[in-house]
């Protein structure tokens, strides 16, 4: 007994899958069956009936298998007691009489709880969760995007790395070998020939300087330094402070930004600010960024020539990706002959700000 | 020459109190954290600090903060900070007091020792000095304020200020005399609208201008 309620007590908080609910019936059904040949009478019909309630219980779907027992119980004694009163007589078994055709009846009763089954699943799982069918379908919608935004997010993460490499590989690495190469070299010349060495060393030198610049290169593109030492307003300063354009900066921010959001607005800034300088012909860009209800809205305005097109290259477009992993969109008024407004919605809390430490 | 050096990694420490010694400067204190960093420069009062940015405890602009909080209470204080990196928001911040005595250099400058020993003293006399790197960012922007009104050639003067470098050596660098650079300087001070003081003070306040423009 105690490792009977312990069984029960074990059972699954979660929901059970339409397939489970449809073995579970019959097979308590079909037990009900063989032990009516050995034991015929009501007791039967109970012992039938506990183990469904078992089952229920242990599976937790309380109203999907009470309300097809329910049915069964009902439905199958009024139409036993209508086909009685009728005239018509014998023993019973739910919808089943017993006789030459029980089997066909079970296999009739089979097909109907399966039918019942499938039908009724979907809108006790539903109604569990407090869910109309709208919901439910919004939660399969949800369930889409969430898929092909989290399929982006590993696709990018995996062509950054990869990209990272390549740098490293083509750049620092390779100048660190052939400034470990010139140093060998020279110090080879080092005593027959010093002009030759000093020459080799000044090589050196100067690769070491390029190895830097382009492991520098690479870090701003990995993670900038300003967004990592001060956060995500900074940041957007230090982007306006480095565009070539005229800029008008406010930002309103009272907390901090988490670093995956920032990472992702912080660039998507930069690829605005860049096209802007690129391609708008624009002399001022105003730059808002702002937190309200939840959510972190940043709106880039420049005076160009506007006909900006966000579908035409992969620089918005890939921004854009990276804000749905947050979903976060971007919104592009661009009409020709100007203003183009950009705008980007993220919801996101902000934590505390950051404090001094000096 | 007493100096304070903050660098958290003990190579690039060492190798600079080595290189800074083989220049005949003084290490009063070589540490490798911020509050460090913050008790040395008041407590030894040296020449010149020089600061890494990035220094724990939170390992992100610590550094540079320090010798925000140290100039603070010692205005004026010389303090040239190197960095991986060089930020044009930082480079404002340090220079924001127009004290001067402010350097703002990438770490891979100290390759050219010479250069780096002369921009020491630069900013331990007063001098600011900022990485060509920021300079040429600063040359990229439209100018829409008082920097908008000058030659193309006194640009060039002022962009060469703000790395730091004399009149001589402007000069030099440019293929003009020296006299003709002071003309330009002259010209410079006068439509950045400064007033007349002595020239170190009207270099910083220049370079201020073209930062803030």
């Amino acid at each position: 007994m105690k490792f009977f309620l312990a069984w029960l007590r074990s059972g699954k908080r979660g929901l059970l899958r339409g397939q489970q609910f449809l073995i579970l019936l019959p097979t308590a059904m079909i037990l009900g069956l063989l032990a009516v040949k050995a034991a015929p009478g009501l007791a039967i019909d109970l012992l039938t009936f506990a183990a469904v309630l078992t089952l229920a219980f242990r599976f937790r779907v309380w109203a999907a298998t009470l309300a097809a027992a329910g049915l069964l119980a009902v439905g199958g004694y009024g139409i036993k007691w209508a086909l009685t009163w009728s005239g018509q007589q014998g023993r019973w078994y739910g919808f089943a009489q017993l006789g030459e055709h029980t089997f066909a009846y079970a296999g009739l009763q089979g097909a109907l709880l399966i039918a019942l089954g499938l039908w009724l699943t979907p809108r006790v799982i539903g109604q569990q969760l407090g869910l109309p069918g709208k919901e439910l379908e919004q939660l399969t919608e949800r369930v889409e995007t969430l898929t092909q935004t989290r399929t982006d997010a590993v696709d990018t993460a995996a062509a950054e790395l990869r990209r990272i490499e390549r740098d490293l590989h083509d750049g620092a690495q390779a100048r660190l070998v052939a400034l470990g190469m010139s140093l060998r070299a020279a110090e080879k010349l080092f005593k027959t020939s010093p002009e030759a060495a000093l020459a080799l060393v000044t090589e050196a030198k100067e690769s070491s300087s390029l190895a830097l610049t382009e492991l520098r290169d690479l870090v701003r593109g990995i993670y900038p330094p300003v967004l990592a030492d001060r956060g995500l307003a900074d940041a957007i300063k230090s982007l306006a402070l480095d565009t070539p354009l005229h800029t008008v900066v406010d930002i309103d921010l009272p907390g901090e930004v988490d670093m995956p959001v920032g990472s992702a607005v912080y660039f998507t800034v930069a690829e605005i600010l860049a096209n802007a300088a690129k391609h708008s012909g624009a002399r001022t860009v105003r730059i808002h960024v702002g937190h309200a209800t939840g959510l972190l809205r940043v709106q880039v305005t420049d005076d160009g020539a506007g006909g900006a097109d966000p579908e035409h290259g992969t620089g918005l477009k890939g921004v854009e990706r990276r804000l749905a992993t947050f979903d976060g969109i971007l919104a592009v008024s661009s009409p020709p002959g100007g203003p183009t407004i950009i705008v980007i919605e993220v919801p996101c809390a902000l934590s505390s700000p950051k404090t001094s430490s000096c | 020459m007493r100096v304070v050096i903050a660098e958290d990694l003990f190579l690039l420490r060492e190798g600079l109190v080595r290189l800074l010694q083989a220049h005949d400067f003084e290490i009063v204190a070589a540490v490798g954290t911020a509050p460090e960093l913050l008790t040395a420069l008041i407590d030894t009062k040296p020449d010149v600090g020089i600061v890494d940015v990035r220094l724990p405890p939170t390992n992100t602009d610590d550094g540079l903060r320090a010798a925000i909080a140290a100039r603070k209470q010692r205005p004026g204080l010389p303090v040239l900070v190197l960095s991986q990196y060089v930020e044009q928001l930082y480079a404002r911040e340090l220079l924001a007091d127009q004290k001067g005595g402010v350097g703002y250099l990438l770490k891979d400058r100290v390759f050219n020792d010479e250069a780096f020993a002369a921009a020491i003293r630069t900013v331990a006399a007063g001098g600011t000095v900022l990485d060509p790197e920021v300079v040429q960012k600063l040359l990229l922007k439209h100018k829409t304020t008082p920097v908008a009104r000058l030659t193309p050639r006194e640009l060039q003067v002022l962009a060469l200020m703000a790395e730091g470098r004399s009149n001589a050596a402007i000069g030099q660098r440019l293929v003009i005399t020296e006299k003709a650079v002071s003309k330009h300087a002259a010209g410079i001070f006068a439509k950045l609208d400064l007033p007349l003081s002595d020239d170190d003070n009207r270099r910083v306040l220049a370079v201020l201008a073209y930062l803030e423009s």
